[in-house]
């Protein structure tokens, strides 16, 4: 797992920065203050008693639209008074998924004085979310985090971080910026893959193709595999696999779920950028593509080919794993609508990346939102079955994300 | 206390300090108005405490309102319709100002109560506000007095702290969204630690209040007339009002000698004049005791004098135009700038060289050429006297001043009988005999100048009433003269700016003479001029000002404060039979005595409050162009300049206090770690810091942000008590709570409890690598939503396959 020095995965990620020199321009944006709505109508209302106290020498009246308009300085200048003393960092917590909720974590660092009815402002791809801390003590660190549910996938703007205050009495509002805006990548978000259920499906293409010319593969052993997880029980789930201590412990039934079994098994994702021929359909082929890539990057060792049918094809090509699941995730979410491709160009790139020719475990999976040529192009160049996965569909294997929550 | 709570029962306060403001504001011009206080109050509070729960609903409130406002249109109606109404004498549209304030407060309290479309609370405050802030400004226009000046400033402390309230209030209801942060106290205001929320705090009321008062001082001023509600909504000389409002010393032309109290002190300026010789050189040495006369007063009824409506002939062609008489020997001239409306009317110094008909008038006003051809004085009974002008233009007039005349005799002209019938009536009785008893007694000195012998012999001259003798003609000055010398120098009677009453069945004049023995100058003035009408001597009084302020370069500046009564007696001219003079008397004794003899608690607090009094009336109420220009050039003088140097000294040494406390507070708080500040550093508590490293070891657990040693360890036992730990998952529960003790609690454990401790923490410890596989499954249950932590959990499926 790549790990930066910071510990994090070293995603989104702003510098904390106590110790920047304070520049002029910052300074200078903290001495300057805005009015809010109602400092505009307290302000309009000065100069009303202040025109008439003038005019007709009603001396408290005057008193009184002076002392408007001293409420007014006065919050204006304590509403930014040293406001330059606090230091912030943002940074989405984990990795970002579309449409699932994250954390928006913002740390704020005062350096100066106690603060009072400080508002700290982050805006996440393109929603505001905000937090009104009461009282930031003298030189403490703080940390405020909230769930944010990021819209969809692709790269957006995460930030600029702000600190705005209208304290003492709200006339007017000094606004910093804490942390410029930085781009973000959001994933795709994934739904869930059987894997066993998958192999099976790829098994039988294998077999329906190629069975007359090749060996088949060795049958993958019959044993359970290694233990994945624990998950409530669903209708048609057998007996068996029920987990009685858990489901004794939890008051609920309880399945283990295992892995696929041990069968060192390398795929090749093709994504065909068609047009989509159903509104909706694209999206679908890349969480699909996500899902796959997601699931097969959970065990490691595997070799996993991510290509992208572009007239200059693209491929990603590792070994299962984190960073090659990010990878993998960061290129589909940049994913977008493109011509039809050349599978001639396809094949080079693939014969390149495959050098010592055709693997005899590599599965091919051809996935796409529209009719796409492929499959058919790329079955006599690779010399293999080509799963052919076309959106939208229904499969045993994959279970589409939800999106209720 | 709640923040919702504190800035609820703020709210109300503020809305009811702007009730009080304006009531107080009001209370001359409605005196039952204060009475209605009360269950403005309690409607309030009972809004307070209703919280919004019930009130009236849309089409109650609506028809509330248009009945509110026809019971005030018939109010008011009936209130012009009143012939005695005050109202039915002001000035209108004006004079209904006063009446928006009981609107605006039935409006209030309908609102209040009205249950209408939902709108945003933080809408609803400042709707409710403008309508309090609209009460205080009615309330800054009709109000002069030091008691609304009171409940203003804590209106103002008021409705800050109810702005800083409703600003934390609103923004941490929008704000605050995690449960989980609200509860840590950082977010949360009502558990912020051992910070209280302010309810106010001093430093800014003090830098609003100081902002707001120095821009209010240096604003450029552009007229010396000072507001008077009084004058702009309503009549003040109606009977009415008057009686209502606060004496004011300043001059007048109608003395009410029944009123009693203390006036209030009017500094401000009446007018200005310039003296300066004919070749324009200034005059600087104008005498300090100089009297400016006004207008004479000759009708006295029921302790009231009034000036009569005056007769004059017709102009002669030298009156109605010409110039200015050449200046005699000696003589220098005096230029005047009035406004009559801020003075009271147009004034001269004495002696007045009235000049007889057909003579050049000696005093003339500018025309519009700018030539003083414009006569604004007509001639009358040996005098000068103004005509009648309005409004606050500027009248600019010269006067011819002959300061080496004789100033006590002014030539008279032979009075016609009715005119001596009205300067000799004196409607109280005994007043005769008792001044004759007196006569009797004064004659008795030799320093009297009386002649005993002759008193009351005269059968030819007019009687006292009852018949009693008459006082001979020769007799009228020396008695004159007598007893001006009692009231002002015997210490009998004495000065006093309070009016006093001791028994109210006495005409004020024979109360005074009798039984007050006090008073200020209208009162001795008045019982000369009387006491000189009851022996047949025609007296009547002269109201204008005596004294005067330099400015330097020979302009002067006279004020209100200045204003004067003293007594003219007619007198026969002394070696020309048939011949009068116009005796000017000035009976005020010099000097004021203390009012309270003993110690009293009300004269203390006199004392004390006539400070505040006076920088209330002199800085604020009645701060204008010529205050500003005083201020400035006390500021600027040699005294002024001394009081900087002082104040200049003396802020160091402010300073140096200041910052030394501040060092003392900081050595109290951190050094010795008491208070508030920053928090020393406490001792690490290992026992936790091990349950922190077997929570993240072993279940991948770590306290949240602002999550508390309690709440981690119960979210610990949670998890443990899931994998079935049974007695191991109260370790967690074990370890916080001692945690506590140590940490916040200042304790050290006993040995034996530490390795007991120790001893748990080891067990937990091996339990938890007994069950690593178990306690695996429940977080596994987090992917696909896989997060950074949770990313190393991927599940491995054998051991050739683990990354490098």
């Amino acid at each position: 797992v790549e790990r930066d020095q910071s510990g994090s995965t070293g995603f989104g990620r702003s510098p904390l920065c106590p110790s920047a020199p304070r520049s002029l321009l910052r300074s200078l944006r903290s001495k300057f203050a805005f009015l809010s709505g109602p400092g505009i109508v307290t302000l309009g209302i000065a100069a009303l008693l202040l025109f008439v106290g003038w005019y007709k020498n009603i001396n408290l009246l005057l008193l009184l639209g002076y002392f408007l308009v001293g409420g007014v300085a006065v919050n204006s200048l304590l509403a930014g008074w040293r406001l330059d003393r606090l230091r912030g960092m943002t940074r989405p917590e984990g990795w970002l998924f579309a449409e699932e909720p994250t954390e928006a974590v913002v740390t704020i660092d005062n350096s100066g004085p106690s603060r009072w009815g400080v508002e700290v402002v982050v805006e996440v791809a393109g929603q505001e979310v905000s937090w009104f801390v009461f009282r930031l003590p003298a030189r403490r660190t703080h940390l405020l985090s909230r769930s944010v549910r990021l819209p969809g996938r692709g790269k957006h703007a995460w930030g600029p971080a702000k600190v705005v205050r209208g304290y003492p009495f709200g006339l007017t509002r000094h606004r910093l910026t804490l942390v410029p805006p930085e781009d973000v990548i959001v994933l795709p978000r994934v739904g869930t893959l059987h894997r066993g259920r998958f192999c099976r499906h790829l098994r039988g293409r294998w077999r329906q193709g190629e069975r007359a010319t090749q060996s088949p593969p060795p049958t993958p052993a019959r044993s359970p595999g290694e233990f994945h997880k624990l998950r409530g029980y669903q209708h048609g789930d057998s007996s068996r696999a029920i987990h009685w201590r858990t489901t004794a412990r939890r008051g609920e039934l309880m399945v283990v779920e295992y892995s696929p079994p041990d069968l060192a098994e390398d795929l090749l994702v093709v994504f065909d950028p068609v047009p989509e021929s159903v509104p909706g359909a694209f999206e679908e082929a890349v969480r699909l593509a996500a899902t796959i890539c997601w699931e097969w990057c959970r065990r490691r060792g595997d070799r996993l080919l991510l290509a992208i049918a572009w007239p200059d094809p693209v491929i990603v090509s590792g070994i299962t794993g984190v960073a090659h699941a990010r990878r993998i995730l960061e290129c589909l979410a940049l994913l977008q609508p493109g011509t039809h491709p050349t599978p001639g160009s396809l094949a080079e790139r693939l014969a390149d990346e495959l050098p010592g020719g055709q693997d005899p475990w590599l599965s091919v999976v051809v996935i796409s939102a529209g009719p796409s040529p492929l499959p058919a192009a790329l079955r006599p160049l690779l010399r293999c079955e080509v799963c052919a996965l076309r959106t939208p569909g229904l499969w045993d294997f994959y279970d589409p994300p939800s999106f209720g929550g | 206390m709640h923040l919702a709570l504190r800035f609820r029962v703020i709210h109300h306060v503020t809305l009811a300090l702007a009730c009080v403001c304006l009531v107080v504001a009001e209370r001359f011009h409605f005196p039952l108005l204060p009475w209605f206080l009360v269950p403005c109050l309690g409607l309030l509070g009972l809004a307070f405490f209703a919280q919004g729960r019930w009130g009236l609903p849309m089409w109650a409130a609506n028809v509330l309102a248009l009945f509110i406002a026809a019971a005030a249109l018939a109010w008011v109606n009936w209130q012009i319709r009143r012939p005695d109404s005050w109202l039915a004498h002001a000035p209108m549209p004006a004079g209904l100002v006063p009446y928006l304030g009981p609107l605006l407060l039935a409006l209030l309290l309908a609102k209040l109560f009205r249950r209408g479309p939902a709108s945003p609370p933080d809408m609803e405050f400042w709707e409710f506000q403008g309508i309090g802030l609209t009460l205080v400004a009615l309330g800054c226009v009709l109000a002069v007095g030091p008691l609304f000046g009171v409940v203003f400033v804590l209106y103002l402390v008021s409705a800050l702290s109810c702005l800083s309230l409703h600003y934390l209030y609103v923004r941490s209801r929008a704000g605050v969204a995690d449960p989980r942060k609200e509860e840590s106290g950082l977010l949360h205001p009502s558990r912020g630690g051992r910070h209280p929320v302010p309810w106010f705090h001093l430093r800014w009321l003090l830098l609003v209040g100081g902002t707001g008062l120095a821009l209010f001082l240096i604003t450029p001023r552009i007229d010396s007339r000072s507001w008077d509600p009084f004058d702009n909504f309503s009549d003040r000389s109606h009977p009415a009002l008057s009686g209502r409002l606060r004496q004011v010393l300043g001059y007048v032309e109608e003395i009410n000698l029944n009123r009693t109290g203390q006036p209030e002190i009017n500094e401000e300026i009446a007018f200005h004049v310039r003296a300066h010789d004919p070749q324009g050189r200034p005059i600087t040495d104008l005498p300090p005791d100089q009297r400016w006369r006004g207008t004479v007063l000759e009708s006295y009824r029921r302790g009231t004098w009034r000036k009569m409506r005056l007769r004059f002939p017709p102009p002669s062609p030298e009156e109605r135009a010409g110039g200015l008489p050449d200046p005699e020997e000696g003589d220098y001239l005096l230029t005047y700038r009035v406004k009559p409306k801020t003075a009271g009317g147009l004034f001269l110094a004495e002696p007045i060289k009235a000049g007889a008909r057909g003579t050049p008038m000696t005093v003339r006003a500018r025309d519009r050429r700018g030539a003083w051809t414009v006569s604004p004085f007509r001639r009358y009974s040996g005098t000068l006297v103004p005509k009648l002008f309005y409004g606050d233009a500027q009248v600019v007039y010269r006067q011819v001043f002959s300061p080496t005349a004789v100033r006590n005799h002014v030539p008279a002209p032979a009075l016609l009988p009715p005119e001596t019938a009205r300067l000799t009536a004196c409607p109280i009785p005994g007043l005769g005999e008792w001044t004759r008893s007196l006569l009797r007694r004064l004659a008795v000195r030799p320093s009297s100048g009386l002649d005993r012998s002759v008193l009351f012999s005269d059968p030819s001259g007019p009687g006292g009433p009852g018949g009693s003798p008459a006082l001979p003609r020769d007799q009228w000055e020396p008695v004159a003269w007598a007893l001006c010398e009692h009231l002002a120098h015997s210490g009998e009677y004495r000065y006093n700016l309070t009016h006093e009453r001791h028994d109210s069945a006495l005409d004020p004049v024979m109360d005074f003479l009798v039984n007050v023995k006090e008073g200020r100058c209208e009162r001795h003035a008045s019982a000369l001029a009387l006491m000189l009408r009851s022996q047949g001597v025609p007296a009547r009084l002269v109201s204008g000002f005596r004294g005067r302020e330099s400015l330097g370069d020979g302009e002067y500046v006279v004020r209100h404060r200045h204003a004067h009564i003293w007594v003219e007696a007619l007198v026969p001219r002394q070696g020309m039979p048939g011949q009068s003079d116009w005796l000017i008397l000035d009976p005020t004794p010099g000097l004021e005595v203390a009012s309270y003899g003993g110690l009293s608690l009300a004269a203390w607090w006199d004392q004390q409050s006539e400070g505040p009094l006076s920088w209330w009336r002199e800085l604020i109420v009645r701060y204008d162009a010529a205050r500003q220009a005083s201020l400035w050039s006390a500021l600027s003088s040699d005294e002024g300049l001394v009081s900087l140097r002082t104040w200049l000294f003396l802020l160091p040494t402010l300073a140096v206090c200041v910052v030394g406390g501040l060092v003392s507070r900081h050595v109290w708080r951190v050094a010795l770690g008491r208070g508030r500040g920053p928090r020393r550093a406490l001792p690490a508590v290992p026992f936790y810091a091990r349950l922190l490293e077997l929570a993240g070891r072993h279940l991948a657990l770590h306290p949240g942000a602002g999550q508390t040693p309690r709440e981690f360890a119960r979210e610990m036992a949670d998890a443990l008590t899931v994998q079935g730990a049974g007695e191991v998952a109260e370790v967690p529960g074990e370890v916080a709570a001692r945690f506590y003790r140590v940490r916040f609690g200042g304790e050290t454990l006993p040995e034996e409890e530490a390795s007991r401790l120790a001893d748990r923490l080891d067990g937990l410890d091996a339990w938890l690598r007994e069950h690593p596989a178990d306690l695996a499954a429940p977080f596994a249950e987090t992917v696909p939503s896989l997060h950074a932590e949770t990313v190393p959990t991927f599940p491995l499926t054998d051991g050739r396959r683990h990354d490098p």
